[in-house]
């Protein structure tokens, strides 16, 4: 500025007139450069995060994919009643206590010979998962006709030779044997050289519930829990949110109470959710006596943490109805309700919907406070209703992040990348309503 | 709120300087309606109504009727309180908080402000259009047919299909649109828009029809189709018009009533107050010395 004034003094000084037009085309540089700059500010912050983001998923899915699939191992089965212990193949009891465990030690004795001793035996025992006998059991359950018989059969491995399969180069390098022996190790490049060793899909992870063997943990018991707790969530906040949305926005009279209660209600907004869980604790499980790690409690703590967020935004979408449609209708007769039901509530519904959304979003990803409330608990069976203990997606991933076997580390991965996925959908969900909806002219 | 009634005063500061400075008239507080404010044949009579926004009064002892069939325009500068009194007819002040009505407004003898009448019925009644047009998101015929539909004037589908016809038609709106009743009424034009609001009203069958400053967004071309619907309207029902363009007051109307800062100050015959009014302030706000 200083400049510019110095310049008209000295072109005035110098006896001729400042031309406007000189002094503009003087600045122009200036200005496109700070307008250049301005940008590049922008569009550096989003280079960063994208790279962020790049570097998030590229880590996440580079660990986590490898847990879509499982090692299976290929044992020789001898499936004969006395392998079995059995006496009568036609009684179900005994089919289902047979010596599934047995006859698969046996295949794996019959295939090492050379093995001897107890301890050496038994690390040969755990090349196959422990859970490998209820695979066989279940087989033969489906079909008896397989007693008698010398069967292949593919079996989990363990989550150790898991590990190794998956880390193994093609020529047998660069893999991970962690607490392998020389000698295991050496089991398993038999086994590959044999074809007895590969990888499938991994459905365990998607039908199992937890399980302290990484290759019979899977996720279903987390994302049911999850979603009872999201269902029980989004039946509570969203009506409760919205009848408060209106009630405040529509018949609660300006005075220093509503505004306490607007402040109060932002400020809850902004409370840490860990808080929310110790209210939950000691209002539902200490005061009223609830099971803990229940989706319902669960739920309830949620409901009490996106309230805040479901009312803001709905307060917000009632607001955004033009007032001109309020006295439209009012003008013609229409009772307050009639107003509200019709007009506003259809006319907000898209803000409504999608800050309920964005709420459940926001829940599903929550763990603090469900840890207060027992969610955290090691839960197998898969919950099948909302007074089931329960764990869910976050929750499930915070414990296996804990655990100190190597597969778990993939597993966490993709779990996350499953949570990720219910996120993005969930978003996508809000999207999609908020266009649909708006589209109704 | 309050921003408005603020605007509002620096507005009525402005004109009486502005007013003082012409010397039209020394004190505003003296003023007594002039002309024929009082008919025989009332259908809505108020009497020494006085508005209050908080602690700003508005509308100042105003009296005024409205006779049955007749088209009464109210003009003035803004600010001047026409709309806010137009607004007391059928109690749309209510949804302002700090809005508060004295006096006595009675339709058909019937007190309108009697805290047990029941502003649903009233406004059947009393309907209105409005200065912005604002037909419901909804297809033309759920437009028309809302009123009917909230009230539940009709128990079969073919008379409310009648309804809305008649209405359509009387709001000259019918030969336009007739092919295309579920379409969205906010995809017609302005013009269109406002007639079909208009329709929207009269389908209830209200008794006298409130319109504020109806024409103030649309074209002349639009405006016209509006003022001639007027003039066939006012057959049926009973108008209370507010409006900022003289011409238009001319046009449509019986009898004019000038509003300045709050104060009826003339009511008189159409004919009269343009040609050759009572009250000096009327005067120089026709003959456009401010306003």
């Amino acid at each position: 500025m200083n400049k510019d004034q110095e310049q008209i003094m000295t072109t005035e000084t110098s006896g001729q007139k400042p031309n406007t037009i000189d002094l503009v085309n003087k600045n122009l540089a200036k200005r496109y450069r700070a307008e250049k700059r301005f940008r590049f500010y922008g569009l550096a912050s989003i280079a960063f995060g994208v790279l962020c983001l790049v570097f998030l998923f590229t880590d996440i899915i580079g660990k986590g994919h490898s847990a879509f699939l499982q090692t299976y191992v290929k044992l020789n089965v001898d499936l004969s009643a006395e392998a079995l212990d059995i006496s009568d193949i036609n009684d179900p009891n005994q089919l289902a206590g047979a010596n599934y465990q047995g006859v698969l030690k046996a295949a794996l004795r019959e295939r090492f010979p050379e093995v001897s001793g107890r301890r050496t035996k038994r690390k040969l025992y755990g090349t196959v998962s422990n859970g490998a006998g209820f695979e066989v059991r279940q087989m033969v359950e489906a079909d008896p006709s397989l007693i008698g018989q010398k069967i292949d059969v593919w079996v989990h491995a363990d989550d150790d030779i898991d590990t190794y399969y998956k880390s193994r180069a093609a020529d047998g390098s660069g893999a991970y044997t962690g607490r392998m022996s020389e000698q295991q190790i050496g089991w398993i490049e038999a086994l590959i050289a044999d074809g007895a060793i590969e990888k499938r899909f991994n459905t365990t992870f998607f039908n199992a519930g937890d399980s302290r063997e990484p290759e019979q943990a899977g996720i279903r018991g987390a994302i049911v829990g999850s979603l009872l707790t999201l269902l029980v969530t989004l039946a509570l906040s969203f009506p409760i949110g919205v009848a408060a949305a209106v009630y405040l926005e529509e018949y609660a009279k300006k005075n220093k109470f509503t505004e306490f209660i607007e402040v109060n209600i932002n400020n809850l907004a902004a409370v840490p959710s860990i808080i929310f869980g110790l209210l939950g604790l000691a209002i539902f499980i200490n005061f009223f006596e609830m099971p803990r790690s229940i989706p319902l409690v669960g739920g309830f703590v949620l409901t009490l943490m996106t309230l805040p967020t479901i009312i803001i935004s709905s307060r917000a979408a009632i607001k955004a109805v033009p007032p001109s449609i309020r006295e439209a209708a009012l003008g013609i007769g229409a009772s307050k309700m009639q107003v509200i039901l019709h007009h506003v509530l259809p006319l907000a519904m898209p803000g409504m919907l999608t800050g309920a959304i964005i709420g459940m979003a926001q829940a599903l990803g929550e763990t603090a406070p469900l840890l207060m409330i027992g969610m955290v608990a090691f839960i197998v069976d898969v919950p099948g209703g909302i007074a089931d203990p329960a764990t869910v997606l976050p929750v499930q991933i915070f414990l296996w992040s804990d655990s100190p076997e190597r597969a778990f580390v993939e597993r966490t991965s993709a779990a996350i990348m499953v949570l990720l996925a219910f996120l993005i959908t969930m978003n996508a969900l809000a999207v999609w309503l908020r266009k649909r909806l708006e589209r109704r002219w | 709120m309050e921003a408005i009634a603020e605007k509002k005063t620096d507005i009525t500061e402005n004109r009486e300087i502005e007013v003082t400075g012409e010397s039209v008239i020394k004190d505003v507080e003296s003023i007594e309606t002039v002309g024929l404010p009082f008919v025989d044949n009332a259908k809505m009579s108020m009497r020494d109504v006085n508005v209050f926004y908080g602690d700003k009064q508005a509308i100042f002892n105003v009296g005024l009727d409205i006779g049955k069939h007749e088209v009464v325009a109210m003009i003035g500068p803004s600010g001047c309180g026409k709309s806010t009194f137009l607004r007391c007819l059928n109690r749309m002040n209510d949804t302002i908080d700090i809005c508060r009505v004295d006096g006595s407004l009675q339709l058909e003898g019937q007190d309108i402000y009697d805290p047990k009448l029941d502003v649903v019925p009233l406004r059947a009644r009393v309907g209105m259009v409005f200065q912005k047009p604002n037909p419901f998101p909804k297809s033309i015929y759920d437009n028309v047919a809302y009123g009917p539909r909230v009230h539940g004037l009709v128990s079969r589908r073919s008379e409310l299909d009648e309804i809305v016809e008649t209405s359509l038609q009387k709001a000259g709106l019918w030969e336009e649109v007739k092919d295309r009743l579920q379409a969205p009424g906010t995809g017609l034009s302005g013009g269109q828009q406002q007639r079909l609001c208009i329709a929207r009203t009269i389908a209830v069958s209200p008794e006298v029809i409130l319109m504020d400053e109806p024409c103030s967004a649309l074209d002349p071309i639009a405006t016209a189709k509006i003022e001639e619907l007027i003039a066939e309207l006012s057959e049926n029902f009973t108008i209370a018009i507010v409006t900022h363009s003289m011409q238009q007051a001319a046009r449509v109307s019986n009898r004019t009533a000038y509003f300045h800062l709050g104060k009826l100050i003339e009511v008189n015959d159409t004919e009269k107050v343009f040609t050759n009014p009572d009250h000096d302030l009327t005067e120089a706000y026709i003959t456009g010395r401010f306003g």
